[in-house]
C-alpha cells in the first residue's frame, strides 16, 4: 500500500471509507436483484391475464359461433389460440411451472378447436355446431379452473411486491441509518482527530515552556535576590521620606514585578501528580473569592453566588486551582472599574463535569481579542505592572486537571469564563 | 551600639554578591558569620567549626546543597539548616526525605530570613 493511504489519520478514514463502498454496493446489488423480481413478477402477471384475456375471447367466439353458424368465428377462435400459445412460451421464461400448467390445460382443448374450424371450413355447418356446442361446456369449465388458477396467481403475486416493497423501504432505512452512522464516525472522528492534534501542540507548547521558565527561573532570581538585599540594606541607612528612599522602594516594586512574572511563568511547567487532594467546589471558589474581597474595586460589585445542591468533590492541587479561579475572579473585577455585578454559579454537568461559571458586566471583549486573551503575556490592561499570564495560567491549570476553559464575551455585554473539571466518581 | 551575639552561623551560596550582602546583614544582626562561595570548602569548614545555623543554596557545582544538608543529617547536626534556592521543584524530593527547618524561594526578604533563624539563637542571647 502507498504511504499516504498508511498515515495516521487514514488509519481511521480508510476503514470508514471502506464500509462506506461495502455498503453503497451491497444496496446497490440489493436494489438491482429487487428491481429484477419485480419486473419478472409484474411481466408475469401481464401475460397470464392477456392469456386470460384470449380465453375469454375464444370462448366468446365459441359462443358466437354456435348462434350464428359462421365459419368466420372458428377462424376467429383458432387466432386467438395462437396468442395464447405466444404468450406461454412467454411466460416459459418467467415461469415455466405457471406456462406448463396452462399449457396442459389448454392442450386438451386446443385440438378440438382445429377439428371444430376444419368442420366449418368444410362447411359441415350443423355438425360443427354441435360440436361446438359440446366444447362450450368444457371450455366454460376450463375458464373457470383458469380464472381461479389466475386469482391465486395475482394474489400470490401482489403479496409479493409488497413484501419486496416493505423490504425494499426497511432496507433503505437500515442503510441510510448506516450511511447517517458512518458520516457521523466521519465527523466525530476528524474533530477528536483535531481536538487531539491541537492538545497535542498545546502540551509541547507548555511543556518546552515550562522548561524555558524553570530555567529562566533559575537565572534571574539569583541576581533578583542580590538586587533585594541590596537595596534592604541600602534602605536601612537612608532616612525614610527622602528622595533615595523613594528610589529604593521604586526598586524594590521592580524587583516585585519581574517575581511575578517568573512565578506566573513556572505555573506552566505545573504537574497534575503533586498534591492530589478531594476538594469541594464550593468552599474553593469562596476562599478564591475571599483573597480578592481586600481589592479597591471589589467594593462596588454586586456579587450573585448559586451553588447547585448536588455538587460532587473534585480531585486536584487545591492551591492551583485555587490560583486559577482567582485569576478569573480577579479579571471579572477589573474589567468593572465602576462596579457591577459579579455572577458566580457552580452545577453539575452530565456525564461527569462539574461547571464553574464566572460572569461578570464589565467591559466585554470583541471578537479579533477574544481570540487571543488565553494567549501568555496577553493583555488588554493599560495598568503598569499587568503582564498578561493570568487567564493562560488558570487555562493551564484548569487543563493540567484534565479540564477545560471557555469564554464568551461582546463588547459592552461582560464576559462569561466557564470552566469544566471532572469530578470524582 | 549593642551587639546581641546571636549565634554562629554558616552561610554558602556559590553567589558571591549574595553571600557578602547575607554576610552584612546578619553580622549587622548580631550573628557571628562565616561565610563560603565554595561548597566543597563548606565541608571541611564543617568538619571543623561548629555553627548554630547552616544556611546554604541548593544547586551549586560540585557539591549540591543537599549533600551538604545529607552530610549535616549524618554528622548529627543540631542546629536549624535553612536552605535557599531560586528553584525547589527539582530539589522536593530529596527535601522532603532529608527535612529542612526553613526553605526560602528567591527572592526573600531579608526579615523573613532572620524570622528563620533567630528562633534558635535566643537561647544563646
Amino acid at each position: 500500500m502507498p504511504d499516504f493511504l498508511m498515515s495516521e489519520k487514514n488509519k481511521i478514514i480508510l476503514p470508514i471509507l471502506l464500509i462506506a463502498l461495502f455498503v453503497f454496493s451491497t444496496f446497490g446489488w440489493i436494489y438491482r436483484f429487487q428491481n429484477y423480481q419485480m419486473d419478472r413478477i409484474v411481466t408475469a402477471e401481464r401475460l397470464l391475464d392477456r392469456i386470460r384475456q384470449e380465453m375469454h375471447d375464444i370462448n366468446r367466439t365459441i359462443q358466437s359461433g354456435i348462434l350464428t353458424l359462421d365459419e368466420r368465428y372458428a377462424v376467429e377462435a383458432a387466432g386467438h389460440s395462437l396468442h395464447v400459445f405466444d404468450h406461454l412460451s412467454a411466460l416459459e421464461k418467467l415461469h415455466s411451472a405457471d406456462a406448463e400448467t396452462i399449457r396442459m390445460m389448454y392442450l386438451n382443448y386446443y385440438p378440438k378447436i382445429v377439428s371444430i374450424n376444419s368442420l366449418f371450413l368444410e362447411k359441415r355447418l350443423d355438425e360443427g355446431r354441435i360440436r361446438l356446442a359440446e366444447l362450450e361446456t368444457s371450455y366454460s369449465e376450463m375458464n373457470a379452473q383458469l380464472d381461479k388458477f389466475f386469482n391465486v396467481r395475482v394474489e400470490q403475486h401482489r403479496r409479493a411486491v409488497q413484501n419486496i416493497n416493505i423490504f425494499m423501504g426497511v432496507t433503505s432505512i437500515i442503510f441510510t441509518a448506516v450511511l447517517i452512522l458512518i458520516a457521523a464516525l466521519f465527523i466525530h472522528y476528524g474533530k477528536k482527530r483535531k481536538e487531539a492534534e491541537k492538545a497535542l501542540i498545546e502540551s509541547e507548547k507548555m511543556a518546552s515552556l515550562g522548561i524555558l521558565s524553570a530555567g529562566v527561573a533559575h537565572e534571574i532570581r539569583n541576581p533578583l535576590t542580590i538586587i533585594l538585599h541590596g537595596i534592604e540594606l541600602l534602605g536601612e541607612s537612608i532616612p525614610p521620606g527622602s528622595a533615595q528612599h523613594e528610589t529604593v522602594s521604586g526598586i524594590r516594586k521592580a524587583v516585585v514585578r519581574a517575581e511575578k512574572i517568573i512565578k506566573g511563568l513556572l505555573s506552566f511547567s505545573l504537574h497534575p501528580s503533586s498534591g492530589q487532594e478531594r476538594l469541594d467546589v464550593i468552599s474553593l471558589v469562596q476562599e478564591a473569592l475571599l483573597g480578592l474581597s481586600q481589592q479597591r474595586e471589589f467594593q462596588n460589585i454586586q456579587t450573585e453566588m448559586e451553588f447547585a445542591s448536588d455538587l460532587p468533590e473534585i480531585r486536584g492541587e487545591g492551591g492551583q486551582l485555587r490560583q486559577a479561579l482567582q485569576n478569573i475572579l480577579a479579571n471579572a473585577i477589573e474589567s468593572m472599574p465602576d462596579g457591577g455585578k459579579l455572577k458566580i454559579f457552580c452545577r453539575r454537568m452530565a456525564p461527569d463535569l462539574v461547571w464553574i461559571t464566572v460572569a461578570d458586566s464589565g467591559t466585554g471583549i470583541d471578537g479579533a481579542e477574544l481570540g487571543r486573551v488565553l494567549d501568555p503575556f496577553y493583555t488588554t490592561k493599560q495598568k503598569a505592572g499587568n503582564v498578561g499570564l493570568g487567564l493562560s495560567i488558570s487555562k493551564g491549570i484548569i487543563e493540567v486537571h484534565g479540564g477545560s476553559l471557555k469564554i464568551e464575551s461582546a463588547p459592552g455585554e461582560g464576559t462569561t469564563v466557564n470552566v469544566m473539571l471532572p469530578f470524582l466518581k | 551600639v549593642s551587639v546581641v551575639e546571636n549565634g554562629t552561623i554558616l552561610i554558602i551560596d556559590d553567589e558571591d554578591m549574595l553571600v557578602s550582602s547575607l554576610a552584612r546583614y546578619l553580622t549587622g544582626k548580631g550573628f557571628k558569620v562565616r561565610a563560603t562561595t565554595y561548597p566543597e570548602e563548606a565541608l571541611s569548614i564543617l568538619q571543623n567549626e561548629r555553627f548554630d545555623t547552616v544556611l546554604t543554596d541548593l544547586r551549586m557545582v560540585p557539591i549540591s546543597g543537599i549533600e551538604i544538608v545529607r552530610y549535616l543529617k549524618g554528622s548529627g547536626f543540631a542546629g536549624i539548616i535553612v536552605v535557599m534556592s531560586a528553584y525547589f521543584k527539582e530539589f522536593e524530593k530529596d527535601l522532603q526525605e532529608l527535612g529542612v527547618d526553613c526553605c526560602l524561594e528567591k527572592p526573600f526578604m531579608l526579615n523573613k530570613l532572620l524570622d528563620a533563624i533567630l528562633p534558635a539563637s535566643e537561647p544563646s542571647s
